[in-house]
């Protein structure tokens, strides 16, 4: 098995560096620290031995383990291997809150390995939603106990869907660095390459579906996030006059892949929120 | 007896008899929260070895048990027929607050049909007036208390019982995530099962656990389910 240098995995990871004359996408990476990778397990997972090796152990959902390399759809961490498609990277764990919540309503998103929502501000309430590392909703109202506090997050147009402990969220914004009004999808190499007039910004590997058109198509509509079901709310959704919606995942790491879902292009939650950040009004999708 | 005879026993009578002993798991109710649980090595006379030479004992199908206090409990033959008259718990004499002088303990049946202070046992030959037994199913986590304040890694560990059924699983989930099968002790019929897992915490703050058992008949327990507030990780 061969070891992979940091680069060459950040690029398996999504959080790709490009080349290194796409000097702007380092400021991607470079929001985060990168001494150390972490990811997050999706579900129950089982740990191996070595890659396709034998399993030895299990971790819980939700589990932050620290990837060490990425080999044949394997990550190895320090207690074994797990395959690809069950870790979550995280690129900018840190443990730490990055701002604390002074007005609202105010967009938040987890930085805690998930985050569950409750239909009341109680872990004994019943559990409505769980929400990924890199999610996204909208606080209403925070509610103060001895644990840190329950933030009322509502859906898009401030009705209440719920409550989540705070300390698991935070408020983060950072200023658009880029004009990005070109995105290039190739289907056949699942690769979106973002665009400034001629100059190639960043590319992502993608999960996509198979059906979405070839062409062109303009961006319809931005929505910093979209509860798609009672359970799920979707990051970072960019939608495109030819029914497309490019959206962030945090619910898998199949990106490259196909997806199931009809007219979907999903990336990672931190690809995803860059290019929402990134993206001009007039921009466009091309379709190859 | 229905017949009419009775025999009485001395509690001196009672000890000098040989003594046999059984492992057995006393548990109040599958409700988690309210539930007491306790396990123990109990001495005494099983009530079979008592009966074995009356006549009467393959007719008789149901039993009530008096104790000290007036209260009465009615138990099946299949119940009489696994029960112990227990004397000592783990080599002492009972406790009062345990039933003192004996205590009919009745394993893999709530606790409630295991009455203490036993002073008289009538046997009939009615079928007992419940149609069926209730068959205990409970998971509980005994190693944290709700709210306990924790830093570092969490080992967990807690009890699971299914009465006379064989737990085949039991699983935890945090923070109402998926439910993960975990390691746990098999054992023997009549007796708790324990389990312990292990997990790290990845950020303070308050954290949701959950466990739950599934016998081998296909049920499964209602969640014992607390709060940890996680101070350090």
């Amino acid at each position: 098995m061969s070891s992979l240098s940091r680069r060459d995995f950040l690029k398996l990871c999504g959080i790709s560096l490009g080349t290194s004359a796409l000097l702007p996408l380092a400021d991607l990476v470079a929001q985060y620290d990168q001494s150390a990778l972490f990811g997050r397990t999706l579900g129950k997972t089982a740990v191996y031995d070595q890659a396709a090796g034998q399993a030895i152990g299990q971790l819980f959902p939700d589990s932050v383990v620290s990837l060490i390399a990425e080999t044949e759809g394997w990550y190895q961490t320090p207690d074994g291997f797990i395959p690809r498609t069950q870790i979550q990277p995280m690129p900018g764990w840190n443990k730490e809150r990055i701002t604390t919540l002074s007005t609202f309503p105010v967009l938040v998103e987890v930085f805690a390995p998930s985050a569950p929502v409750y239909s009341t501000a109680s872990t004994t309430a019943p559990a409505t939603a769980r929400i990924g590392y890199g999610g996204v909703a909208q606080a209403i109202d925070y509610l103060p106990d001895t644990a840190g506090g329950w933030l009322a997050l509502a859906n898009q147009s401030g009705t209440l869907r719920g409550w989540s402990q705070a300390a698991r969220w935070h408020e983060r914004s950072t200023p658009q660095s880029h004009h990005i009004d070109q995105v290039v999808l190739s289907r056949q190499s699942h690769v979106l390459s973002a665009w400034q007039g001629e100059t190639l910004v960043a590319s992502f590997t993608a999960c996509c579906a198979t059906d979405i058109p070839v062409g062109t198509a303009l961006l319809n509509s931005k929505l910093p996030f979209l509860w798609t079901t009672p359970h799920q709310a979707t990051p970072w959704c960019i939608n495109w006059s030819n029914g497309v919606s490019l959206t962030g995942a945090y619910w898998h790491n199949d990106f490259g892949s196909n997806s199931a879902q009809p007219f979907k292009i999903e990336l990672s939650p931190a690809n995803s929120r860059w290019l929402f950040q990134n993206l001009e009004r007039s921009a466009q999708l091309l379709v190859q | 007896m229905p017949d009419g005879t009775a025999h009485s026993y001395r509690y001196e009578q009672l000890r000098a008899l040989p003594q046999r002993e059984l492992d057995a798991t006393l548990c109040s109710t599958g409700v988690p929260a309210k539930a007491q649980i306790a396990h123990a090595r109990w001495q005494g006379i099983f009530l079979s070895d008592l009966l074995e030479n009356s006549a009467q004992a393959m007719f008789l199908r149901s039993a009530n048990v008096l104790s000290m206090d007036g209260k009465s409990t009615e138990i099946s033959r299949e119940q009489w027929q696994r029960a112990l008259l227990a004397f000592t718990i783990h080599g002492e004499p009972l406790p009062a607050n345990l039933g003192y002088p004996a205590r009919l303990i009745v394993p893999g049946s709530y606790d409630q049909h295991s009455p203490g202070w036993v002073t008289r046992i009538h046997f009939a030959h009615e079928q007992p007036t419940r149609a069926s037994e209730d068959t205990p199913l409970l998971a509980a986590i005994t190693s944290h208390h709700q709210n306990t304040r924790h830093n570092g890694v969490l080992h967990l560990s807690g009890v699971a019982y299914a009465g006379l059924a064989d737990i085949t699983q039991v699983e935890v989930s945090i923070d109402d995530a998926d439910w993960m099968p975990i390691a746990f002790t098999r054992a023997a019929l009549g007796c708790w099962s324990t389990w312990s897992a292990q997990w790290q915490p990845a950020l303070p703050g308050s954290v949701a656990l959950s466990v739950r058992a599934t016998d081998d008949a296909g049920r499964t327990s209602l969640p014992h389910r607390i709060r940890i507030i996680i101070e350090n990780i």
